[in-house]
């Protein structure tokens, strides 16, 4: 029996602010357990929640960037669980009137372009963390993270396999980073992932029941535990054991999902509507505003790359998946106007360099216009293509231009003829039996005298005027 | 309403005797009572919207800026239970 995964995914992102969702505690990482607290975000009784309208603006920018209508008026609501990570005994979250709802992420897949409908992008405040005392019967609560702001974007269960698991992850947090709402950092929790997955016959449109996965702290963990997943569910319906709604935690030392052991109770939030907020109205300005100043895009980027810059589709792909790449590509595209070298350069010497480090395109030592100017060199043909390579290393180690390196190491490529003529009969004397080849009809004959010359002038003979000067002496023979 | 009086009691974590739960399930049934009166005598379907907050104000946000947090020692001084920075609670982990 041929079955398939039905998959919807829960994104958790921390949106980039400086300062907490309903106060104005630090969202800076890291700071000593509790440093970053105050009565608010402690839970003290009698203090005022404020929303803080950066983390609003974030959130609106990603629900119109995914297509979800944003509501004219949006509440928040009271979750009501008791956790020691929880210092209110309730989170504020969205309940009935969220941000937004109904939008759509277009992700690739073998197969072409498929459409994930998202269900619903909403705002709530993130918990503190706990720590476990190793073998103790003691707990630790760090309420630095409690009170972050947090968007959760949920999706439709229109996901039906691992891979596309993995491709709208990666699609949704290219987008996140365009928008520039979010570090989107799973080792610092600023994204996280839960999966609902059910499995169904081929060709079926009803859903079985489901488990919930937590606990998967990468995209490959996300892609790993839905695959165990699966086959775990399989199995069950094959030997006819039934399927439980629970929730399971992923396991990356042993590769499984187990079942938590969690109270049988099913989980009664008693949502209701939060007293300390009033209800925002967002008709009109604010999310207008927004939609016109969404930036460009990942898509509509590839589509400029390819149209209006002649990239391939597989460059522009390239360059479009990592944002600082990109809009570094552009910045070089102003100050020299070859856009497909520019991309060959980027892809290859400059990101092999900086994936070596460890470092992004905007971190680099080598400016765009830096890069510009040696390629410049190059079509100048005051140094070779190959003399560049190694002058790029220099630019990238030292951030200095390439007019200087070439000028301080007397790496000037010789055009003078005058000097390469000399170069060319020595080559020819030396080589006679070679040039009797060349004359007799053999073509690489030419090119080993080429790199004869190239070799006596230590590579900085120009090989096209070299190539030149050989074939005049040769054909005056 | 018993049932309904013991369960809102065990998720507010709220220990009642077999008295007390005998008490309020009583005096909320008059309450509840009462204000069941609104759907017998007035057609709120087509007309009301739910109301969650008692005055009309909206947008009240604040600017996305850092203010002073508390020292962790004050942070900590009302826990019951602490340890170095942390506060300490009874050890919590669903595994």
């Amino acid at each position: 029996m041929a079955y398939e995964p039905v998959v919807g995914l829960e994104v958790h992102v921390q949106l980039k602010t400086v300062s907490k969702m309903f106060c104005g505690c630090t969202t800076e990482f890291g700071g000593a357990p509790n440093s970053h607290t105050c009565p608010v975000c402690l839970g003290f009784p009698g203090t005022l929640p404020v929303l803080n309208r950066r983390a609003l603006v974030e959130a609106i920018r990603v629900a119109l960037a995914v297509g979800c209508k944003v509501s004219d008026k949006v509440k928040f609501h009271r979750k009501n669980y008791f956790y020691p990570d929880l210092p209110k005994d309730y989170q504020i979250s969205q309940y009935d009137e969220p941000l937004s709802e109904n939008g759509h992420l277009k992700i690739k897949t073998g197969g072409g372009e498929k459409t994930i409908r998202i269900k619903r992008v909403h705002m709530e405040e993130d918990a503190g963390k706990l720590i476990h005392e190793e073998g103790g019967d003691s707990s630790f609560v760090d309420f630095n993270r409690s009170g972050m702001p947090l968007l959760e974007i949920v999706s439709e269960p229109d996901i039906n396999s691992p891979e596309e698991a993995y491709q709208y992850l990666t699609d949704l947090k290219l987008l996140l980073r365009y928008l520039d709402v979010s570090d989107c950092d799973m080792e610092k929790g600023s994204l996280r992932c839960d999966a609902n997955i059910s499995i169904r016959k081929k060709g079926e449109t009803g859903l079985g029941t489901k488990a919930e996965v937590k606990n998967m702290n990468s995209f490959k963990a996300v892609k790993s535990a839905l695959e165990f997943e699966f086959e775990r569910q399989s199995k069950c319906l094959e030997t006819g054991e039934r399927i439980v709604q629970e929730t399971r935690l992923w396991n990356p030392d042993k590769g499984i999902t187990a079942s938590m052991r969690s109270k049988e109770e099913a989980h009664d939030y008693r949502y209701f509507p939060e007293p300390d907020l009033v209800p925002f109205t967002l008709q009109g300005d604010l999310v207008d505003e927004e939609r016109k100043n969404l930036p460009e895009l990942p898509e509509a980027r590839k589509g400029r790359f390819i149209g209006a810059l002649g990239l391939s589709g597989y460059d522009a792909e390239v360059l479009v998946q990592d944002k600082a790449t990109a809009d570094y590509f552009e910045e070089c595209v102003k100050f020299y106007n070859k856009p497909k070298i520019i991309s060959n350069w980027l892809m290859g010497d400059v990101s092999a360099y900086l994936n070596s480090k460890n470092l992004s395109a905007g971190d680099s030592k080598l400016k765009p216009q830096g890069l510009a100017g040696l390629l410049k060199e190059v079509d100048s043909g005051k140094i070779s293509g190959k003399m560049a390579k190694d002058i790029i290393i220099e630019m990238l180690d030292t951030g200095k231009g390439a007019a200087a390196i070439i000028s301080e190491k007397g790496l000037s490529q010789i055009s003078d003829t005058g000097e390469l003529e000399k170069f060319a009969e020595e080559t020819i004397a030396e080589n006679a039996k070679t040039a009797e080849d060349f004359l007799k009809g053999k073509d690489n004959a030419l090119m080993f005298l080429v790199g004869q010359v190239m070799k006596k002038t230590k590579g900085k003979a120009n090989p096209a005027v070299v190539n030149k000067i050989l074939r005049d002496k040769l054909s005056k023979k | 309403m018993e049932d309904k009086v013991r369960y809102v009691a065990r998720l507010a974590r709220i220990k009642l005797t077999d008295e007390e739960v005998t008490l309020f399930s009583r005096q909320l049934d008059g309450i509840l009572g009462y204000v069941d009166k609104l759907n017998q005598k007035l057609d709120v379907q087509n007309r009301t919207l739910p109301m969650s907050h008692p005055h009309e104000a909206s947008n009240s946000f604040r600017a996305d800026e850092v203010k002073p947090s508390l020292p962790p020692e004050k942070a900590l001084s009302n826990a019951p239970q602490k340890k170095g920075d942390f506060f300490k609670v009874p050890r919590i982990i669903e595994e």
